[in-house]
């Protein structure tokens, strides 16, 4: 079970760094994006572990992951997108809209409901857990040296 | 004192909006597009500069020689992410407020970042199948179905740039088209013998098409109350969504069709 939690860690990871390349990251944030989405992931599965549903345990992944992308993007003075939406990728339900769509064209009513319904509450967790990290005042981070600009954009969420 | 240079006006207020287009069409949120804008309309002395963003439109006016408006609109396609050029316009916007950027500078730059890219095609091909193999994994796929999902996504890749990028194609044809022939190879490899679970492979093998973030995106507009630009990204998330799944749908029916036995 540990060994498995490295594994998926990991292949969390190599996933991550495959979608910043596809994203258009510049190279020397891959690491960064890279250890990111496998903390989420990581995050993802020990919630899981400790009983939680899915849904609240993407909601928890995506707000560390966000807390994370901020963190990350304050000291590397890199807009938090670069980070978030590469982290993001292993929570958000790509799956779900995938299979959402295939039972709808398939005429499968039931499980089309059930995966539409599951769909919508992980991208609504997901929204939540990124709302969460982003009330957090910027203040936290040590932005408080730089043009209101990015100081009054980052929090505001907006 | 000189009368104003009211050309120099347009020139300024077109360069802002570049840099809130550079930002909205390669993933940037509507708010970091809107706070440069403003940022950059403030630093070049522009007066009553305002606008109204959406995920794909910019309307921004400026009052202009004093005393009328001057406005401007742009339609913002959305297209794939390319997160260097937000980055690099980001900072962009930085020498600009610090004073060490001056417009002619600014214009110059943005021509390069217009066609700035972080990796080339050979690395986004390999990228696309890692990734394809590693969520393969992540969603109880065995090993044999990742190796499997790795060609795929390699495949999918190297059509996508190889071949549809070369003839104009719809995006919903180019969807469905590279998700058709990435399920193809799963199917393929099956039928050879490789691979364990037919449905693991294939949701690997699709998942670099898959509007995963989109949806997420959208969702963000709708909760901040921006529901113009959460319905244009909701509609264009489940358009592609089932671009894909009518892709992959095509694929299975003609394994089936071909000696069926899934």
């Amino acid at each position: 079970m540990e060994n498995e939690l490295l594994i998926q860690t990991g292949m969390a990871v190599i996933g991550t760094i495959s979608f910043s390349i596809l994203f258009g990251v510049p190279r020397r944030h891959y690491a960064a994006c890279g250890i990111i989405g496998g903390v989420g992931w990581l995050v993802y599965l020990l919630s899981l572990k400790a009983g939680c549903s899915m849904v609240v345990s993407t909601f928890f992944a995506s707000m560390v992951l966000a807390t994370l992308s901020r963190a990350v993007a304050f000291r590397l003075r890199t807009p938090t997108t670069l980070f978030l939406l590469c982290g993001i990728f292993p929570l958000v339900p790509g799956a779900g809209i995938y299979y959402t769509a295939y039972y709808f064209l398939m005429e499968m009513q039931g499980p089309f409901l059930q995966k539409g319904v599951e769909t919508l509450q992980l991208a609504v967790a997901v929204t939540l857990g990124i709302g969460v990290a982003y009330s957090i005042p910027a203040r936290i981070f040590g932005w408080k040296s730089s043009p209101p600009v990015w100081d009054s954009g980052e929090h505001s969420g907006k | 004192m000189d009368a104003p240079d009211w050309n120099r006006e347009k020139e300024l207020f077109d360069l802002v909006i570049q840099m809130g287009e550079l930002i909205l069409v390669n993933g940037g949120e509507i708010y970091r597009a809107h706070e440069t804008m403003e940022y950059a309309a403030r630093n070049f002395g522009l007066t009553g500069f305002q606008d109204f963003i959406i995920a794909n439109g910019i309307f921004a006016s400026v009052i202009a020689e004093g005393h009328v408006y001057s406005t401007q609109i742009r339609w913002i396609p959305l297209v794939p992410t390319e997160l260097c050029r937000v980055e690099a316009v980001n900072e962009l916007s930085r020498e600009v407020a610090e004073g060490r950027c001056t417009p002619e500078e600014l214009r110059e730059k943005l021509q390069s970042v217009k066609t700035m890219r972080a990796s080339g095609e050979g690395l986004r091909i390999l990228a696309s199948g890692f990734g394809a193999a590693s969520f393969c994994y992540l969603f109880q796929g065995s090993w044999a179905d990742t190796a499997v999902a790795f060609g795929a996504g390699i495949a999918l890749y190297w059509f996508l740039l190889k071949v549809l990028h070369r003839i104009r194609l719809p995006k919903i044809m180019e969807t469905i088209l590279s998700s058709a022939v990435s399920s193809l190879f799963c199917v393929a490899a099956l039928r050879l013998g490789f691979g364990d679970d037919l449905n693991h492979m294939i949701l690997g093998a699709v998942f670099p098409l898959v509007p995963g973030v989109p949806l997420t995106n959208a969702v963000r507009n709708l909760l901040e109350n921006d529901y113009l630009s959460g319905l244009v990204r909701l509609a264009d998330a489940l358009l592609t969504a089932g671009c894909i799944a009518i892709g992959a749908g095509m694929a299975l029916t003609l394994g089936r069709l071909l000696g069926g036995g899934f």
